[in-house]
């Protein structure tokens, strides 16, 4: 049933559960395995849902010749057996759980975010390897910071001081940018006024 | 268990998932406690990737122990002493005008990293694949690469596990394999699993292993052969070929049988070879980084027009011990290959009035 993971070769009882690591019988590797009840249970079957027996009985909205079992927890559409998909303890129907998944209301199936702070950190800190690109990512990261400072972030949470530094380094940047325009067209009148 | 937020309680342990096996970036994982279920996070520049494992879900939890990290401490622990014994002997036989504190505090310096990198390898403890089974996958759990946070995040895991699942009784895996599972109708029978280590994988022909062990003793001859006869340029091309070649064929070899069974001493031997092959390279590079800089220092403003290594001090008896490993490495793999070969050819050969089982009438 369980096999080791190295060389593939069948795991002996005595392994399951033993709390310490023990050398596989075929390649010898140590090898630790904790075993839970779910492993001996058979694949669940899903329902395939029953016939309309009865004239007048509710059926499942998507289909009609079928016994509805259950009510859709979002939008209260009856469903039957094979409609019915129970998302921890929750049932929904399959177009409530597509349209949750698509704009992220189901939180158990979100699978994927992107770190607006890592983002802005990230466009305010890799162009200054050659400078001259914070004259267009300096307001990008403040657009940036600003726009998204309410997005949600890491699903396991984290503080936003990535965003600060990275609105503070932006500031600075722009700041020098006044400084070497200024600069540059003061020296410019300043070599004018001379000549 | 470090910083702890709302919904997740993060698990010890830090590790990378690579993407493929030439990757620009690997993902850092981290794996965090929920209410229900374990929650696997994969990082890669500024997105996540979350994976969920509920805890009614989980069949098994399994750490083999690697010895990643022991070849890691071997090949840090070679390279700073390496490092520390070149730079002796490059001082120790340096001319009295060249700086010596400057050398050996560069050298110091070298092997000071190595070593630290060897301190801290040794202090994470033996590493580990963490694999986390459920009825439909089995992934690997790189943020439990040590044993020690593996152990500790299946300690905490476990009785939240249980705490779902119930307990398993004494003896009911045992009951469970004896009693065949039910099947769903309609699938396909699973192919039935192999008991032992050589029904899956297939057997490697020893080629790449003689090749390997060759190439090292034609550079070893190569070598005996110079000493003796000290005009013989041709020796570095022979011996620059040599020694890619059997770096290319020592990884070769050590990659290749992940398929196949290897003895365990046949394996042993090449990844020897591997790091002695590195050890050579390594020295080569050192010898040459240092000649060229005790050249600058003698002569300021010129550059060499080529490196004589037998003219620096304590090549020659460097390079002869070398060449007298490489004698030893290259006719123990040798006859280590050829023992193998011959006993997997007796092994796959079927014995004349053999029945089926293998069983003799």
């Amino acid at each position: 049933m369980l096999a080791c993971p190295r060389c593939n070769g069948a795991l002996p009882e005595p392994f399951f559960n033993a709390r310490d690591l023990l050398p596989c019988p075929g390649c010898k590797t140590p090898v630790e395995v904790e075993v839970f009840p779910a492993l001996l249970n058979a694949p669940a079957i899903g329902g395939a849902g029953e016939a309309l027996l009865i004239e007048g009985e509710s059926s499942c909205f998507y289909h009609p010749e079928k016994r509805a079992a259950a009510a859709c927890d979002s939008c209260g559409r009856f469903l039957c057996a094979l409609c019915d998909i129970d998302l921890n303890g929750q049932h929904l129907c399959p177009a409530c759980l597509q349209t949750g998944k698509r704009k992220g209301k189901l939180k158990q199936l979100e699978n994927r975010r992107l770190l607006y702070d890592s983002l802005s950190l990230t466009l305010a800190l890799a162009p200054m390897l050659i400078f001259y690109f914070t004259i267009l990512t300096a307001p990008a990261t403040i657009y940036v910071v600003i726009r998204y400072a309410k997005a949600q972030g890491s699903i396991v949470g984290r503080s936003k001081w990535r965003m600060v530094v990275a609105f503070i380094i932006a500031v600075l940047q722009i700041v020098g940018w006044i400084f070497v325009i200024y600069f540059i067209v003061h020296a410019g009148t300043h070599r004018g006024v001379h000549q | 268990m470090s910083t702890a937020t709302h919904e997740y309680k993060r698990l010890a342990g830090r590790g990378r998932r690579k993407q493929g096996p030439i990757s620009v970036a690997a993902a850092k994982c981290s794996l965090w406690v929920g209410a229900d279920h374990v929650l696997s996070v994969d990082r890669l520049w500024v997105n996540e990737d979350y994976k969920r494992f509920y805890f009614r879900d989980i069949q098994s939890i399994t750490i083999e122990q690697t010895k990643t990290a022991m070849f890691w401490s071997w090949i840090l622990g070679t390279l700073a002493g390496v490092t520390a014994i070149f730079f002796w002997l490059i001082t120790y036989n340096m001319d009295s005008s060249v700086e010596h504190p400057a050398v050996l505090a560069m050298g110091g310096t070298i092997a000071g990293i190595f070593l630290l990198a060897l301190v801290i390898n040794f202090l994470r403890g033996p590493s580990c694949i963490c694999r986390l089974r459920t009825a439909v996958q089995t992934e690997v759990l790189p943020s439990l690469g040590r044993t020690g946070p593996a152990r500790r995040a299946l300690a905490i895991l476990k009785p939240l596990i249980e705490q779902t699942q119930g307990a398993l009784a004494h003896g009911a895996v045992e009951v469970s394999i004896a009693e065949p599972i039910p099947r769903v109708e309609g699938a396909k029978p699973r192919a039935p699993q192999p008991n032992t280590a050589l029904e899956v994988h297939g057997k490697s022909n020893g080629l790449t292993h003689a090749a390997l062990f060759a190439m090292l003793l034609i550079d070893a001859v190569a070598g005996f052969y110079k000493h003796s006869h000290l005009t013989w340029h041709f020796y570095f091309l022979i011996s620059t070929i040599s020694l890619l070649a059997v770096t290319a064929l020592s990884i070769t070899a050590l990659v290749r049988p992940r398929d196949t069974v290897v003895p365990a001493g046949l394996r042993g031997l090449t990844i020897v070879t591997f790091i002695f092959n590195l050890m050579v390279l390594f020295a080569l590079f050192i010898y040459g980084f240092i000649s060229r800089m005790a050249y600058a220092m003698q002569h300021p403003g010129q550059l060499p027009s080529h490196i004589d290594f037998y003219a620096m001090p304590g090549f020659n008896r460097l390079s002869l011990a070398a060449d007298i490993v490489e004698l030893g490495l290259g006719v123990a793999g040798l006859i280590v290959t050829m023992v193998y070969v011959y006993r997997s050819g007796k092994e796959s050969v079927p014995r004349a009035g053999a029945n089926e089982s293998g069983v003799t009438p």
